[in-house]
């Protein structure tokens, strides 16, 4: 079959157009089974992102089952009572589709991407997935071999591979976030089938979902096939369990080692931040910026240019549900102490606490933000991934079209505000990472 | 009456829709889409300035933003000691100009929210449209007059060289070093940047590459975004026009010798878990060959962005040894590459190389199915759709058919050509360009767990060892007057000598360590010569006591005693002896050293030790301590076996003789135990161990 026919136009336009920031259109609705349905019209280019984001992640599992929601995402590709095991990827690559899925703290998202003619197809495979997948023995068994090495290849095989294993371990004592998506190896082997029936009954109904349709579409039979294939599948019966456990405020650092197979040590800072989306984050996220990002920012100018004490620094907010972490990442240069490193990286961090940030720099992240977040709708895909999250985290799916106002309402004083409350020495995780044959002589 | 007649037919037109809607929805097969939509292919407008500066524009409106992407197209140079000057050169050019300081350049660019990037021959930029002239003049002044200040490349150079530290104990960094320099051999493709070369770079060297290689009639300029034509020109003009055009050098290369014969190469890991395999070999296939595209097509089949490829669905899906197994086919003006590869097991290594060269013998042995061929060419086709989101591609296939030298209607007819492609013509090329025979498989993991399992796939059986950044090393390091003996003689010198070793009578130690959030205790008694007793203790009580007096020994659970008979007791007897290194001769423990091995990042004696009962161990102690830093055996369990790996740490002093204070396991399960106590000659009674 055709997939796509191929024309060739000459664009002679020479009108002069010049685009805006473009505000995203879209509706939205819920069927009676609870499935909200969110749809984004875009004839750009003739293909289709169908998405189903379901809001269970890696906080939504039990002591003893670390690790369980990502190896379910895994298993969610090997079929369905009309998708024999192994043929949901074919389905989708046999009419020149692509497909994945993600797993995070907060949620698991799922999509394809069609040409725009496979829209049903699309839906077909997400409602097999939500009505009546079908995992049996075998699959169970070869996924888990798969996530293990994932684990091995990702986390453990891997130099610094372990960073936010150890990092959130240390952070968290109380809330889930205190493991990551990848879980633990002994957990994720010993899962039971039963464990599997159960977490698909609990999470995988259509009220904990949200179904995004985006590209080049009609929205009125989209909807007639949103109804086709989902209104039948019934609402979930189980309640669906949340995370209710605060993470205690911090009052004292926590220091600690991590010898890792590496040459080069790093120094590693997670700070307490809020959930996302509350106002002190997008001062929170704006602060990172500040401190990180482009070669003018404090940290890297003054400790990778000025003073020569790193090769590399990063800094960024992890954006979750709950109470989070920003992460203040520094690779030292060869030869260059950890520590002095450090203190370097202390001193930048006090002086933002203690002085206000001008207002040219002020303008510059206004600016910086301005362009990355027209980035980051600059895909079907990114559209219906953002869409589907504002949805599921705020029940507020219009934020996509207010975050520049929101970064743009922050202020210079809120800077300097946020990083007296957050970018605190005792709201802090300090890692250092060591070369394993500095054990001894520590 | 009408009125109601109207409302029935309407409610059984509902009923009726309702009806097809829920009730008959057919599921059981994949929905068929209707007509295919058709794609627009834009064509970008190109026009050449007078200094001969190609320009390429591709116009896209739908955000306000606009790109300006910079491509010196020139012949590879040999680096030679100096490899990484043209790398240096391409990333520095924004370090200082004649006009600005670089921190006035990363303060302008930064502050409009752009971004702009230099690197080995060429510039990308980006920012809003309203901010592009800003922009642009900083691009043009890096472009036009950089300074490469002194300072900056004694800089880079640091930075460099700790980047190689950090990729240094990398497994997929050293398989990618070690692939590339076998497989261009001789070829500046096949030259590596290691922390040496990067010392022997020079500014000269970088301001001499870039007056003699960087100029407008070698060079194409991109844009694309927000921008008509006519502005592009205005713009390229004003900014590019002063580019001062000259003479580049010109060069020309061998094609790689290749393998005749299938061959492996390995770079050692220490205890990895997974091995790195990627199977390589040199490709001579040009962009826009007659049979680039079949042959893509080919590579697709085995495993090249498919994921129903054989590679994936065989070693993932079907062995779970991988958590992913692809192969790419890499065309090139010069040098084009194979590679085949993949993260797996240590375990089963041997087995995942032998399914490797079983799918891409495959690909040349067996015609493809009409559903998988027709599957990878849709897969093709869509992915062709996807990119034209991007308006980058229209550039792209532009760029592409200027600089290869490309038929016009090269992209316009490129699906109808994948299209044409039939069963028959992708196994031929698959026979020319798939060849497992003449491969060089690259393993990069666990020496000792792999090295002998892969022989059987060399050709001469002699497997070639490379290090991290892919130079030759010599198998057998150990020093000829070093052996056995010596080794464990100055390990014991050096904890504190047989005198005081012989002091002590019996001893205690405590130790713990945190299990899930557990606190586990194990309390280890011995008294001379073989009296041994271990208490562990979870959660405060008593889980398990082992005790051996000698003669018997027992295990008591719960209050339950179980006495230990035959091959438990005798093997309890001889753990039960303390100090064993002191006395292997007497204990007929065979020592043999195995040579000197990169471990726990210090060079380590290898000691492999034989006990009487036919198992063995293998310590390892480090070259420059002498003390013992780690120790490995198999253990049998139910589900085969797995090897423990003890590691000792934290060395302290007790009555004049050194002890590790941290000891890590790894293997079945992972803790460190922590050392709290060690208390000597405290006149531990035999009652103690009964």
């Amino acid at each position: 079959m055709k997939v796509i026919q191929l024309a060739v136009t000459f664009l002679l336009i020479s009108v002069a157009v010049c685009a805006q920031s473009p505000e995203i259109n879209y509706e939205e609705y819920d069927l009676d089974n609870g499935l909200h349905v969110i749809l984004h019209e875009d004839h750009s280019t003739p293909i289709v992102a169908v998405s189903v984001m379901y809001h269970v992640g890696s906080k939504n599992e039990k002591d003893g089952l670390k690790g369980f929601a990502h190896l379910f995402e895994h298993l969610m590709f090997e079929g369905s009572k009309n998708i024999p095991r192994g043929k949901y990827s074919e389905y989708v690559e046999k009419v020149g589709g692509t497909l994945n899925a993600n797993t995070s703290n907060d949620r698991t998202y799922y999509y394809e991407i069609l040409p725009s003619n496979h829209l049903e197809r699309g839906l077909w495979l997400e409602s097999e997935r939500m009505l009546h997948a079908k995992i049996d023995s075998a699959g169970i068994a070869t996924q888990k071999k798969v996530v293990l090495e994932e684990k091995k290849q990702n986390y453990d095989n891997k130099p610094y591979g372990s960073i936010m294993i150890e990092t959130m371990k240390r952070a968290y004592e109380k809330h889930p976030y205190q493991w990551t998506t990848i879980g633990s190896e002994e957990d994720i082997r010993n899962s039971t089938d039963e464990d599997v029936k159960n977490f698909y009954n609990t999470f995988y109904v259509p009220n904990n979902a949200v179904l995004t349709i985006a590209g080049d579409i009609n929205k009125e039979e989209s909807k007639e096939l949103v109804e086709k294939y989902f209104s039948g599948i019934p609402k979930g019966t189980h309640e669906i369990p949340r995370p209710d456990v605060e993470e205690p405020e911090k009052h004292k650092e926590i220091r600690d080692t991590v010898y890792d197979n590496i040459k080069l040590p790093a120094v590693i800072q997670a700070y307490h931040i809020p959930a996302m989306g509350t106002e002190d984050y997008y001062a929170v996220d704006m602060l990172n910026t500040l401190l990180s990002d482009g070669q003018s920012s404090r940290l890297y100018k003054t400790l990778v240019d000025e003073k020569q004490l790193a090769m590399q620094v990063s800094s960024f907010p992890y954006p979750s549900e709950d109470p989070g972490i920003a992460m203040v990442f520094t690779l030292p240069n060869a030869g260059k102490s950890p520590k002095k490193l450090e203190k370097a990286m202390n001193k930048e961090i006090a002086e933002v606490r203690n002085n206000m940030i001008s207002k040219r720099e002020m303008k510059k992240l206004k600016n910086t933000f301005e362009t990355d977040i027209i980035n980051s709708n600059s895909t079907i895909a990114r559209r219906a991934n953002n869409l589907a999250k504002y949805h599921t985290f705020f029940n507020n799916t219009a934020r996509i079209n207010e975050q520049i106002e929101k970064y743009n309402q922050v202020t210079r004083k809120d800077i300097k505000r946020v990083a007296n409350k957050y970018f605190r020495e005792d709201n802090r995780v300090v890692l250092y990472y060591l070369p394993e044959n500095q054990k001894n002589t520590q | 009456m009408r009125f109601i007649k109207t409302f029935v037919q309407l409610f059984l037109f509902t009923a009726l829709i309702t009806s097809t809607l829920t009730a008959q929805v057919d599921r059981t097969q994949p929905p068929e889409g209707d007509a295919a939509p058709e794609i627009n292919l834009k064509e970008p407008e190109t026009f050449t300035l007078k200094n001969g500066l190609e320009v390429i524009v591709s116009e896209n409106h739908e955000l306000p933003k606009v790109s300006y992407q910079l491509t010196v197209d020139v012949d590879p140079v040999k680096e030679g000691e100096a490899k990484g000057y043209v790398d240096a050169a391409g990333s520095l050019l924004r370090n200082g100009t004649e006009n600005r300081s670089k921190a006035e350049i990363d303060e302008a660019v930064d502050f409009i929210g752009a971004s702009l990037n230099t690197y080995k021959n060429g510039i990308y930029a980006s920012s809003l449209t309203k901010h592009q002239d800003k922009l642009l003049k900083i691009v043009s002044d890096v472009l036009m007059a950089p300074t490469f200040p002194k300072e900056e490349v004694k800089k880079y150079k640091q930075r460099e060289i700790s980047g190689l530290n950090a990729s240094k104990t990398n497994p997929s960094a050293i398989a990618r070093r070690v692939s590339q320099k076998i497989r261009f051999e001789g070829h500046p493709y096949g030259e590596i940047t290691t922390t040496e070369t990067i010392k022997n770079i020079t500014r000269e060297k970088i301001a001499d590459y870039y007056n003699s290689y960087y100029k407008p009639n070698t060079s194409y300029l991109v844009i694309v975004g927000d921008i008509t034509p006519e502005k592009a020109k205005q713009k390229a003009k004003k900014y590019f026009g002063d580019w001062e055009k000259g003479d580049v050098p010109t060069h020309e290369y061998d094609f790689p010798e290749r393998n005749t014969q299938k061959q492996v190469a390995m770079a050692n890991v220490d205890d990895a878990e997974q091995s790195v395999i990627s199977i390589t070999y040199p490709v001579k296939l040009h962009p826009g060959d007659e049979d680039a595209i079949p042959a893509r097509i080919a590579n697709s089949i085995l495993g090249g962005g498919v994921f129903s490829g054989y590679l994936m669905q065989n070693l993932r899906e079907d062995k779970g040894y991988t958590y992913g197994a692809r192969s790419r086919l890499n065309k090139d003006e010069l040098v084009g590459f194979f590679k085949a590869g993949a993260e797996v097991n240590t375990a089963v290594t041997d087995s995942a190389v032998t399914q490797f060269l079983k799918e891409m013998n495959r690909v040349r042995d067996e015609k493809v199915s009409k559903e998988h061929l027709d599957l990878v060419k849709n897969v093709i086709t869509g992915k062709f759709a996807r990119s034209l989101e991007n308006p980058r591609t229209y550039a792209n296939f532009a760029l592409n058919i200027q600089k290869y030298d490309l038929p016009d209607d090269y992209y316009s007819t490129y699906l109808k050509k994948v299209d044409k492609v039939g069963a028959n013509e992708v196994q031929s090329v698959a026979r020319d360009y798939i060849l497992p025979d003449k491969s060089t498989i690259v393993v990069v993991g666990s020496k000792e767990d792999v090295h002998e399992k892969l022989k059987r796939f060399d050709s001469d059986g002699n497997i070639d060892m490379y290090d991290a950044f892919g130079n030759p090393v010599e198998t057998s390091e150990a020093e000829a007057d070093m052996n056995a003996e010596k080794v464990i003689e100055r390990y014991i010198e050096v904890r504190g000598g047989r005198k005081n070793f012989n002091k002590i009578n019996d001893m205690v130690q405590i130790a713990s360590a945190d299990k899930g959030g557990r606190k586990i205790t194990v309390k280890t008694f011995q008294k001379k010569p073989d009296l041994m007793a271990t208490h562990t203790i979870v959660g405060g009580n008593v889980f398990q006591k082992q005790l051996f007096d000698g003669e018997n020994g027992k295990i008591v659970r719960r209050g339950q005693e179980s006495e230990l008979s035959g091959e438990q007791l005798n093997n309890l007897k001889f753990e039960a002896k303390m100090h064993k290194f002191l006395q292997y001769d007497d204990l007929n423990v065979k020592t043999e050293l195995k040579g000197i091995e990169e471990t726990k990042g210090e060079k380590a004696y290898k000691i492999q030790l034989e006990y009487p009962n036919g198992k063995t161990r293998t310590d390892y102690f480090s070259k420059e301590s002498g003390l013992r830093i780690k120790s490995k055996s198999t253990q049998s369990t139910p589900q085969g076996d797995v090897t423990v790996v003890r590691e000792f740490s934290n060395y302290k002093e007790i009555d004049g003789v050194l002890f590790p204070f941290e000891i890590a396991i790894s293997g079945q399960q992972n803790l460190t135990l922590n050392v709290d106590s060690i208390e000597i000659n405290s006149g531990l009674k035999k009652a103690k161990f009964q």
